[in-house]
């Protein structure tokens, strides 16, 4: 990692840290953005515990769109699931082209308000990148690779498990972080529905127009997307050096 | 032994392999040559089923293959295939270690199989068991995946183009390297190759498949000198015939006594090696020395002529 690399993540780190556990060190900064003498730093909770159901949520509806699009990658690249493969991806793309505010305002009334929605919402939308980085990933495992392994007599499931996964990890991780990325953006709007998350910082300076908690609320999440797709990333290389391609 | 027996794969309606019969002696080396769509790689692959015969039956050691499950069956066959299928994401260690891994051989038995290997190969352990195959030449690699094929130490390897990648310098060493290494091992070979060279090169016997089915099956001689017509004349009938003949031949099977002067052939070269030097010294004898360098006769061009003659 290069010098300069370094300073800018320290730095980030830090003004991301001191966003959430000293916010009051900013309102020289935040005060000219505000009107009628409304406070300029969120003062309805702890930014900290915001930031902590925010990862949470993302964290979860992540894991869960990870288990099911790496699952439905899988299946449609056996033969026995080939024919599923145009079902899934159409499913995949709807749960991509759909709004979440529209997942929200369906989900709402069949689930109720707070986080159940909320995770319907990210989990739908975070399966389409998972999913096709999965599909791409298995099938750019070398023809040779995989006779090599059925020609040395490994079952199916330890061809997957030993060969075909590890070699296609680098690129199902790339979908990840794609999707990670996304759903911390997205996972902004759970609050309308009452989801804990630093959509409430946003929502609560729109609600009252003011500007600072709305770029307060988008910086912190801005700085922890930038942060973690740089963190995934450096995951990721580890994984590609693993898998013997360290040219990556 | 491997007997196939009356064997045919069909693809739809078409006849990959139709109605074929072979037996391959244990401990020889049976090459499949044909061209592309012969059904060579079809015919090897039926042998470990990778690829299920439509019908007829496989035997390897009196054994039906299609009693064994196929995974174990893969197990107890080596098998080597062109672009060698290394994993890249293990070392060499490991990749050599695949079968005894699957067949769950404690650590220690596999770390001395991978160590012997590795030095049967020419790979010193210390260097190269931890690299992965990404750092490792051609030939190395080729290496590696015969090591690997051998790990568990199969009765019968089945290469499928196991040269094809190599560059030809280092393929014709790989050729002298298998030979040698099938003479001391003792194993069962069939190897696809759709270069005749290649085939009487490496070949106790050759199967000519053309179409899904078998020309010729015989002896290198044999297809040289007396090759059925058509398809298999056309393939060895070519200006390299009476060398190709000469080359399967060592200069200690004609060399008579007597001597000659000038500088001497071994009696392992082959004809071919002794008619070239013959023809650039202008020479018309050549004196000729066993492998200790004691002289041993000498050998005559009209004794090697005669022997390029196409006559069995």
């Amino acid at each position: 990692m290069s010098g300069p690399g370094l300073i800018a993540r320290a730095a980030a780190l830090a003004l991301l840290l001191a966003l959430i556990l000293k916010p009051d060190l900013f309102k020289p900064v935040f005060e000219p953005l505000t009107e009628n003498d409304a406070p300029a730093i969120y003062n309805q909770g702890s930014l900290f515990d915001l930031t902590l159901d925010h990862l949470a949520l993302v964290a979860a509806s992540s894991f869960i769109a990870a288990i099911l699009a790496v699952a439905a990658g899988v299946f449609v690249t056996r033969d026995a699931g080939a024919e599923f493969l145009p079902l899934s991806r159409s499913v995949a793309h709807i749960g991509q082209t759909f709004p979440p505010v529209a997942v929200l305002a369906l989900a709402v009334p069949a689930v109720g308000f707070g986080v159940k929605p909320t995770m319907i919402a990210l989990v739908l939308y975070g399966l389409l990148p998972i999913f096709e980085n999965t599909i791409a990933g298995l099938r750019q495992v070398p023809p040779t690779t995989l006779e090599a392994a059925d020609g040395m007599g490994m079952s199916a499931w330890r061809r997957l498990l030993s060969v075909e996964l590890p070699l296609a990890l680098p690129v199902i991780l790339a979908g990840v972080r794609v999707s990670v990325v996304i759903n911390l953006g997205t996972a902004t709007i759970g609050s309308t529905v009452a989801a804990k998350g630093l959509g409430e910082v946003i929502i609560a300076g729109l609600n009252t127009s003011n500007t600072a908690f709305v770029l307060q609320g988008g910086v912190i999440v801005a700085l922890l997307a930038i942060l973690i797709y740089d963190a995934l990333g450096f995951v990721e290389r580890q994984a590609a050096r693993r898998s013997g391609r360290a040219t990556i | 032994m491997i007997e196939i027996e009356d064997v045919s794969r069909y693809f739809g309606s078409n006849a990959a392999v139709e109605s074929l019969s072979l037996t391959v002696e244990r401990g020889s080396i049976v090459t499949l040559v044909g061209t592309s769509g012969s059904g060579k790689s079809t015919l090897l692959r039926m042998i470990n089923r990778l690829i299920e015969p439509t019908s007829g039956a496989i035997r390897i050691e009196g054994r039906d293959t299609s009693t064994i499950p196929g995974e174990e069956l893969r197990r107890g066959i080596g098998y080597v295939i062109q672009g060698y299928g290394l994993f890249p994401h293990w070392t060499v260690k490991r990749n050599i270690a695949t079968v005894p891994h699957l067949l769950k051989w404690d650590a220690a038995r596999i770390d001395k199989r991978v160590e012997e290997l590795l030095l049967l190969f020419g790979l010193d352990p210390d260097l190269y068991a931890q690299k992965f195959p990404h750092e490792l030449s051609g030939g190395q690699q080729q290496r590696v995946g015969v090591a690997r094929a051998l790990a568990a130490e199969p009765s019968v390897l089945l290469m499928d183009e196991p040269f094809g990648a190599l560059d030809p310098i280092i393929r014709a060493k790989a050729r002298e390297d298998l030979l040698a290494l099938q003479r001391r091992l003792g194993v069962t070979v069939v190897l696809v190759t759709h270069d005749m060279e290649e085939a009487i090169a490496l070949g106790d016997r050759i199967a000519v498949m053309d179409r899904g089915r078998l020309l010729q099956y015989g002896s290198p001689a044999e297809i040289l000198t007396r090759p059925a017509p058509g398809f298999v004349e056309r393939l060895v009938g070519d200006s390299e015939r009476p060398f190709r003949l000469l080359s399967l031949t060592r200069v200690g099977a004609v060399a008579e006594p007597g001597e000659t002067a000038g500088p001497a052939i071994s009696e392992s070269a082959s004809l071919r090696e002794a008619l070239s030097e013959l023809i650039t010294r202008g020479a018309e004898s050549l004196a000729v020395v066993n492998h200790e360098g004691a002289p041993c006769g000498r050998v005559a061009l009209s004794a090697i002529l005669e022997r390029a003659q196409l006559r069995p």
